[in-house]
């Protein structure tokens, strides 16, 4: 059985693909690629998808 | 500051603020704020701009399909955008409740008009916060307001309308603000609508700010960006209080109710792990804040999820915003709730999380209208409620 990831919240640790989590069976689901479905950017027009995009909103 | 505990509303209290535009009758400045769930949704507003129109077509089309035919809807649209909302308006059979406003070329702004504005309840009479830093979302509501004949108001507030929720007898208000001037108070709830007690939501130590952690992934190096956009200091699991809290109606006894997601609980559905940016705890904190103002608390699921960028090796992860929905409270046997759903593409094990929660809702006595094809909402820190400002609501029919 593989570990649950307990990392301290402001510490970031470097993972492992053994740290991913734990697996119920089946492979780890976590290592399953999700590809993005909305796109990061329209060609000539200004990117406004993000509602929190703070670092974005201040530029 | 933070308390989950409500305040009473002084009366008298003074509400600085300029009138800026007026249409024939105009509501009264201390009028109540519209209730985000009681009674039959009358009337909402959208905008979709040039980049929304290409980057969320089918969320789009998918909101105006399935809303009701019979509420009216007002949209923004950037002149790129015109013909094509044209087209999905008429394609969804709604030509005769549905206006056109098009905006000026070189106006940019997002999809997400729940956040510029509050809204009174009765005549929709608009309140504009002080500022408003996110693209020209701001300059877009002045705009469709003004084209409308909505009257507005300037408040001398800083307020975001996701971060709201009126329900009831309480004004719900996170402790959060995306802007670096001072955050919420009792205060400003107070001066939003003196009426309603205030809840400060929050939790009583700050989490954490976004970070990126390398990873190793099939043997490549990966980066892994957690709390994606959060910044420093915040004291909210989820930015906006709308993304995880939803109103539920009332118990029996009177008391309001409320669904808080719970991570755990959609961990367990998708057999993923616990994982610790999941935030869990905070997400139980504001649950028990909410019990301790008298509210009814139910957890439904609300995984954290991730989208990845492959040629960057980038995974980002966010938590699945199902309770950002629009609910109409009309008492037991005629309420409705419309329900986003994400299951799609890469990710058809979300079936799992749209049909748990729509059976938490019908157990409560709600119909659930199922809205498909948000997830690419939800890969940007939005969903329905986001997306669709309710400006005016109808009494609940009689049975």
């Amino acid at each position: 059985m593989k570990k649950v990831v307990k990392s301290d919240a402001n510490a970031p640790t470097e993972l492992k693909d053994d740290d991913l989590g734990e697996v119920t069976g089946g492979g780890n689901p976590l290592s399953s690629v999700k590809p993005r479905i909305s796109p990061d950017k329209v060609d000539g027009v200004r990117k406004t998808g993000f509602r929190a995009d703070w670092y974005e909103f201040t530029k | 500051m933070v308390s989950g505990r409500p305040v009473s509303a002084p009366t008298g209290t003074n509400l600085p603020s300029k009138t800026i535009s007026t249409s024939s009758k105009c509501t009264s400045e201390a009028a109540p704020l519209l209730d985000a769930a009681q009674g039959r949704i009358a009337r909402l507003v959208l905008a979709i701009s040039s980049f929304g129109v290409e980057a969320f077509a089918d969320s789009c089309q998918s909101v105006l399909t399935h809303l009701p035919r019979d509420v009216r809807i007002d949209i923004l649209v950037s002149p790129r955008a015109k013909a094509r909302v044209a087209e999905w308006v008429e394609a969804a059979g709604r030509t005769t409740d549905t206006h056109l406003v098009q905006a000026p070329e070189d106006l940019d702004f997002s999809l997400w008009m729940q956040d510029v504005f509050a809204v009174t309840a009765g005549t929709p009479h608009l309140l504009l916060p002080a500022t408003f830093s996110r693209y020209d979302d701001l300059a877009a509501v002045k705009h469709l307001a003004k084209d409308l004949a909505l009257p507005v108001t300037e408040k001398d507030l800083a307020f975001e309308g996701g971060n709201m929720l009126v329900c009831g007898d309480l004004l719900l208000i996170g402790a959060n603000r995306l802007g670096s001037t001072p955050p919420p108070s009792k205060n400003l709830a107070v001066r939003l609508d003196r009426d309603r007690q205030a809840v400060v939501l929050g939790c009583s130590d700050p989490l954490p700010s976004q970070q990126k952690v390398p990873f190793d992934l099939d043997g490549e190096q990966w980066t892994s960006i957690q709390h994606h956009l959060e910044r420093e200091g915040r004291v909210q699991p989820l930015f906006h209080i709308d993304l995880f809290i939803a109103p539920a109606g009332t118990t029996p006894d009177g008391r309001p109710r409320f669904l808080v997601g719970c991570p755990r609980i959609g961990a367990k559905l998708l057999d993923h792990p616990i994982l610790d940016h999941a935030l869990a705890p905070a997400f139980d904190e504001i649950a028990g804040q909410l019990k301790a103002a008298g509210a009814e608390v139910i957890r439904n699921p609300l995984p954290l999820i991730w989208m990845d960028e492959p040629e960057k090796r980038h995974r980002t992860w966010f938590h699945l915003p199902a309770n950002n929905v629009l609910v109409e409270d009309c008492g037991r046997g005629r309420s409705r709730v419309f329900l986003p759903c994400f299951a799609q593409d890469h990710w058809q094990e979300l079936e799992r999380i749209d049909a748990a929660n729509a059976a938490i809702w019908e157990d409560l006595g709600f119909e659930v209208i199922s809205i498909p094809d948000l997830l690419p909402l939800a890969e940007n820190r939005g969903a329905l409620h986001c997306m669709c400002k309710v400006i005016a609501r109808n009494p609940a029919p009689t049975a």
